[in-house]
């Protein structure tokens, strides 16, 4: 009579077990398959141009998750997925930030310019 | 021999323990630069809540550090870090300096849009100075094609003035030799009717002798018809035209027909009769 209770009860935690790790699975699966989207469509716009190494690194942390999610160690997968995502964050706002400068830049040059302009038309230069 | 071999042990303990002590204080030192730059970060984030997001993503990946390395020591958390503990916790830090790199990139940004909304405004206000220099730069050169335009045409108004006086001047003078033309049509006019009509002289008629006629008989004369003169018809002249006067030519009229005068009207005695009592 023990044994089986003991048997029984074994079971269930195997069952809650294996339930657990497979709702894990998916759920890492599943962030894995949205970060991937997310790299692609940064890479399709000036991410792609402005932090292509970031965005590279965010790859390779998302391959290495991927590797991690099939070995079963998923611990790791989620850390390498945190990883990711927080690479892929830096390289947004790295991209922004890069091309707000260049934009500031271009902004200050051409204002330089008018002002240049200004001051000869008002010395007569030009006129 | 003994004591060789014990001062070799102490040796190496002493090595490998000064190596775990390094690895230890490297875990450590990174923690504690991780931490430091995300206090120094808190100090700037202010209101900025896409930094403020990032930096709140760093606190917490360094939570989770020290957490993994206060969880991770061996011997009840006086001995070493276990070596998966050590990779939790290098990720974890890694995490948090990206998340740190992240927050400055966003306050970064947001500097820059600061910067631009300045230089855009400046821009705007310099275009527009700019843009009145340059309309009244336009108006200039637009003004100054005109001034050229007009020298231009007035250059030409001058030589027109200058073709029409002498075009006027030749006029004039071609009017007059038309005036002369013309007065000198009307004179040969006048020229050719005047010798159209012949002019009558008068005939002189000789003074009659009387002439001792034997006793004349009465002759009978036959009666003497008046000389009818042919009516002169006025010379129905051409109207002249002003221009393109034809060389006048002499008109050569033709010679009136004169009537005969027949003796008698002459003061000839007539042919007398042979009378046959004359004898």
């Amino acid at each position: 009579m023990k044994k089986h209770r003991i048997l029984i009860c074994g079971l269930i935690v195997l069952i809650y077990s294996a339930a657990l790790a497979a709702t894990a699975s998916s759920s890492t699966e599943e962030q894995l398959k949205q970060l991937e989207l997310r790299t692609g469509k940064a890479s399709a716009t000036s991410v792609g141009e402005y932090a292509k190494g970031e965005l590279e690194a965010a790859k390779l942390s998302i391959g290495a998750a991927k590797i991690n999610a099939a070995a079963g160690k998923e611990k790791e997968a989620i850390q390498k997925i945190e990883l990711a995502e927080a690479q892929l964050n830096a390289a947004e706002a790295r991209a922004a930030e890069k091309e707000l400068i260049e934009k500031v830049a271009l902004h200050r040059s051409e204002l330089k310019k008018l002002e240049a302009q200004l001051e000869r038309y008002r010395q007569g230069e030009n006129n | 021999m003994k004591k060789t071999t014990i001062i070799l042990v102490t040796a190496v303990l002493v090595t490998a323990t000064s190596a775990f002590a390094a690895e230890k204080s490297k875990i450590l030192v990174q923690l504690d630069a991780s931490r430091a730059a995300v206090d120094a970060l808190a100090l700037k984030v202010g209101e900025n809540r896409e930094a403020a997001a990032a930096l709140e993503q760093a606190r917490t990946s360094l939570q989770k550090a020290t957490d993994v390395y206060g969880k991770g020591r061996q011997m009840f958390g006086l001995g070493d870090l276990k070596p998966e503990a050590e990779a939790e916790v290098k990720g974890y830090l890694e995490i948090s300096d990206i998340a740190v790199t992240t927050a400055a990139s966003r306050l970064e940004k947001a500097q820059a849009v600061a910067d631009l909304e300045v230089i855009d405004k400046q821009l705007e206000s310099v275009k527009a100075k700019v843009k009145i220099f340059d309309d009244r730069k336009a108006e200039l050169e637009k003004l100054k094609a005109d001034v050229a335009k007009c020298q231009s045409t007035a250059r030409e108004l001058e030589t027109m003035k200058a073709e029409n006086f002498r075009l006027s001047v030749q006029i004039e003078k071609q009017l007059a030799e038309i005036k002369a033309l013309t007065v000198q049509l009307d004179e040969a006019k006048k020229n050719a009717v005047k010798a159209a009509v012949p002019e009558v002289k008068p005939v002189s008629v000789p003074e009659v002798k009387p002439v001792t006629v034997p006793e004349v008989k009465p002759v009978t004369v036959p009666e003497v018809k008046p000389v009818t003169v042919p009516e002169v018809k006025p010379v129905t002249v051409p109207e002249v035209k002003p221009v393109a006067l034809p060389e006048v030519k002499p008109v050569t009229l033709p010679a009136p027909p004169v009537a005969e005068i027949p003796a008698a009207a002459k003061g000839q005695p007539a042919p007398a009769k042979e009378t046959p009592g004359a004898k």
